[in-house]
């Protein structure tokens, strides 16, 4: 039985397994995807494309504010077409997962490895790329617990991960006991705001002094630079930590996690919701789950409808990210005709951090039928291409 | 020819076993009863769905039936069933070393019969602490809860079923614990931090509104006369208040970055009751707060409020009074509170303190009914009656001795203008 670890990158794509039970990376491809006369190419054929048939760092795109987009950023132009960032994204990572599968047998689990902050739907993407790929079950954690399970080593420890990548510097503050790693801190910046530093700012978000930490550690790609490394750490009171190969540790402690689905969990790992939800109907657009709400929960909230004789209610759910970004629009079907129709609406975080809606009927308590109109992600037909694109790669 | 689709389904690992083994032959035939007339030679394809909600397909054509085949059935030849029936045994074998059916099934009833009694129990008794925990206390209970609950600890047995009854509970166990921690935050004695909580003056703490967390320092009060009510929403404030829409996107003329991003035109078919926020089905809590203010941050929280006046006691108390005074409870302070803000027209600062107040005192039926009267201040101040209507006689039926709702249902019925006064009055 294989588990898999996977991680997208701004500059590679890397998935990990489990070898004689120490992960080991097993794919490592570009996190770069071409066209060429409409077929795509990733990894070795990559090759084959000219600079305009190709786009490089796929997840700094998938990263980028949706709502940008919206407001006037068009997508990429790929080979004289603009293609959507979370397709190339899904298609990518299909890549890597095939690849392992075939070097590794069928798949059982993975869990990939994504930043704190990634939007709803790009976790979503993620997970239905994943899955279109032939793996059964998927879990997405963040990338420093991720980390913090390689470096932690189930040993009792409170670390500052200050992840310093190609396009951002994120710093969070990991808690791990006890076979649980929960964040406590986390903040992030552009990697070229040099008056910023995003790990203070997560020191100051756990309430924690730096003497309080039990390890500092530098990890991602800008680890290599040991000049930055030692400056980064030097705040802290704490030396530049060796960590073998602190690039992949992510997706290695991404594998180690895997093991959860054929064995006791290496840890479970606790996330906080940041952003949060709001839910619009009629005209306005009301708080439904606060940020710093920790991971799965739901909420409840009471709509009527304007007329008695409609028989249903149109909603909308938005992340309160800034500016706020749209997940999707929704119908509730089958209300009662007549005075006193109200449906409960609950919005329900999973433990991916990715909603769901469901409907109930305050007066009888019996389930609505919430239809998407509008879903944001990859719809049926992308989902259907994907799998599609998974069997010609086998 | 379009394929004709032939189901097998296996809700258990021994049946798929026993398909495997006792119903499939190893040259990849395969007699079964079908739904339809039999054509030697008409291609079908067999699916094959697993316990673990897998469905295998396996392409295939109907054969020539042989002696020792059934007459009324047919037979199907399918390729490449040797590859599959590997695979096949392969997943069953590692279902069973995962614990097999049996075991999947004792403990998705086990947690199911485990989400039942938590359901019924007060906050600390879900996390099995004391009433008034200390932080290291709350901590390692939930810790202690989360390890055994948390939907990774259940991943090994694959199963979608035992992953939401897991997840249900991890909804359960977490909000009962940021119930205790918002009221030790309350308390001053610490602030919450992430997932965590933490004592108060280890480190100078500032709030940062940036794209982390926000460290919400819990600041003693304004005033010491505000009653009001700490919620999960006044300690970590939403980025987003009000009743207007933030930026739209229709009108987009390039591209969206994300499918269907542009949404359709306005909604129209909905109101949102606000004031009827439910944040949580009520946790039955044995807890007795006497809980002091909360920081009054944000736009949505209601405006700092006049004293209340002392109750005075009437020298001579009539028999209304006290009736009255024999409705009293422990939820006394937060209705005054309610009222003032109604009073004053604030409809959205009394429904929130009515909502949260109504689930730490679930019994309390005059919080009920305000609850309701907010609801309908809402709608007077949208002009609309019959909802308005429809409010008051909601409270009503929650407290059939509020003497205010059948004022105003009875000013209601007459006909009288829907404004936010015509409650404003009522309850000043």
């Amino acid at each position: 039985m294989t588990v898999l670890g996977i991680e997208l990158g701004a500059a590679w794509l890397r998935v990990a397994t489990l070898v004689d039970g120490q992960p080991r990376v097993v794919a490592q491809l570009p996190a770069a995807i071409g066209f060429v006369d409409g077929a795509r190419r990733t990894d070795a054929a990559l090759a084959a494309c000219r600079p305009d048939q190709r786009l490089d760092a796929v997840a700094d795109w998938l990263a980028r504010p949706a709502a940008d987009g919206v407001a006037g950023v068009a997508w990429p132009v790929v080979d004289g077409v603009a293609r959507s960032p979370v397709e190339l994204a899904a298609h990518l990572v299909r890549a890597g997962v095939v690849a392992a599968i075939a070097a590794h047998g069928p798949v059982v689990g993975a869990v990939v490895a994504v930043p704190l902050d990634l939007g709803a739907l790009e976790r979503r993407v993620l997970r239905d790329a994943v899955l279109a790929a032939g793996v059964p079950m998927v879990r997405l954690v963040a990338s420093a617990s991720a980390a913090a399970v390689v470096i932690a080593d189930q040993r009792p420890a409170r670390l500052l991960l200050i992840d310093r990548g190609a396009r951002a510097t994120r710093a969070t503050v990991v808690e791990s006991i006890d076979g649980m790693i929960d964040v406590v801190g986390y903040a992030a910046a552009p990697a070229d705001a040099r008056d910023d530093d995003p790990a203070a700012r997560a020191l100051a978000a756990a309430a924690i002094d730096p003497a309080g930490l039990s390890d500092a550690v530098v990890i991602g790609g800008g680890a290599a630079d040991r000049a930055l490394t030692a400056r980064l750490l030097t705040p802290y009171g704490h030396a530049a930590h060796p960590v073998d190969d602190p690039a992949t540790v992510a997706v290695r402690g991404a594998a180690r996690l895997a093991r959860m689905f054929v064995d006791e969990p290496a840890a479970v790992t606790v996330d906080v919701i940041t952003p949060g939800f709001s839910l619009g109907a009629g005209s306005a657009l009301t708080p439904m789950i606060p940020a710093g709400a920790i991971a799965p929960t739901r909420e409840v909230r009471l709509i009527a409808r304007d007329r008695a004789d409609r028989l249903t209610i149109d909603l909308e759910l938005w992340e309160d990210s800034a500016p706020p970004r749209p997940y999707g629009r929704y119908r509730i079907a089958g209300l009662p005709p007549g005075n006193g129709a109200i449906a409960a609406c609950e919005v329900t975080i999973d433990v991916d951090r990715i909603p769901r809606i469901d409907a109930s009927d305050l007066v009888n308590g019996g389930a609505l039928a919430v239809e998407p109109v509008v879903e944001v992600g990859l719809g049926p037909d992308e989902l259907a291409e994907l799998r599609a694109a998974v069997c010609e790669d086998r | 020819m379009t394929p004709r689709l032939l189901r097998v389904r296996c809700t258990r690992w021994d049946q798929v076993d026993a398909f495997l083994h006792k119903k499939l032959r190893a040259d990849g035939r395969l007699s079964m009863k079908v739904p339809f007339v039999a054509e030697p030679g008409a291609p079908v394809t067999l699916a094959i769905e697993l316990p673990n909600q897998i469905v295998v397909a396996l392409d295939g054509v109907v054969g020539a039936p042989a002696q020792r085949d059934r007459p009324d059935a047919a037979v199907v030849v399918l390729a490449g069933a040797k590859a599959a029936i590997e695979r096949l045994s392969a997943m069953v074998a590692d279902a069973r070393v995962g614990g097999g059916d049996g075991d999947l099934s004792a403990t998705l009833a086990a947690r199911e019969a485990e989400l039942r009694r938590l359901r019924q129990q007060a906050a600390h008794e879900v996390l099995g602490c004391s009433r008034g925990p200390t932080l290291e206390e709350l901590r390692a209970a939930w810790r202690q809860r989360v390890r055994r609950e948390h939907p990774d600890a259940v991943a090994r047995f694959r199963s979608a079923a035992l992953r939401l009854t897991a997840e249900e509970t991890m909804i359960h166990v977490t909000r009962a614990y940021e119930r205790l921690r918002t009221t030790v935050c309350a308390d001053h004695r610490a602030v919450i931090a992430g997932t965590s909580v933490r004592t108060i003056g280890a480190l100078a703490i500032e709030s940062h509104a940036g794209d982390g967390f926000d460290v919400v320092p819990l600041t003693p009060p304004v005033d010491d006369s505000v009653e009001a009510i700490p919620t999960r929403g006044a300690t970590t404030p939403p980025p987003i208040r009000g009743a207007t829409m933030p930026p739209s996107p229709r009108g987009a003329t390039t591209p969206p970055p994300i499918r269907g991003a542009t949404m359709p035109p306005p909604l129209a078919s909905s109101i949102d009751v606000t004031g009827l926020s439910l944040p949580a089905p009520p946790t039955p809590l044995a807890l007795e707060l006497d809980l002091p203010p909360p920081p009054r941050t944000g736009a949505t929280l209601p405006p700092p409020v006049r004293p209340a006046a002392a109750p005075t006691a009437a020298p001579t108390a009539t028999i209304e009074q006290s009736l009255r005074q024999a409705r009293s409870g422990p939820g006394d302070r937060f209705v005054r509170a309610i009222r003032e803000r109604l009073a004053d027209g604030d409809h959205a600062g009394a429904s929130q303190i009515a909502t949260a107040a109504s689930q730490v005192y679930p019994k309390d039926r005059r919080l009920a009914a305000l609850v309701e009267i907010a609801r309908a201040q809402a709608a007077c101040a949208a002009g609309d009656r019959d909802l308005a209507v429809r409010a008051v006689q909601a409270a009503l039926a929650a407290d059939a001795d509020a003497d205010e709702a059948h004022r105003l249902l009875g000013s209601l019925e007459l006909g009288v203008p829907v404004t936010v006064a015509l409650i404003s009055e009522a309850y000043r």
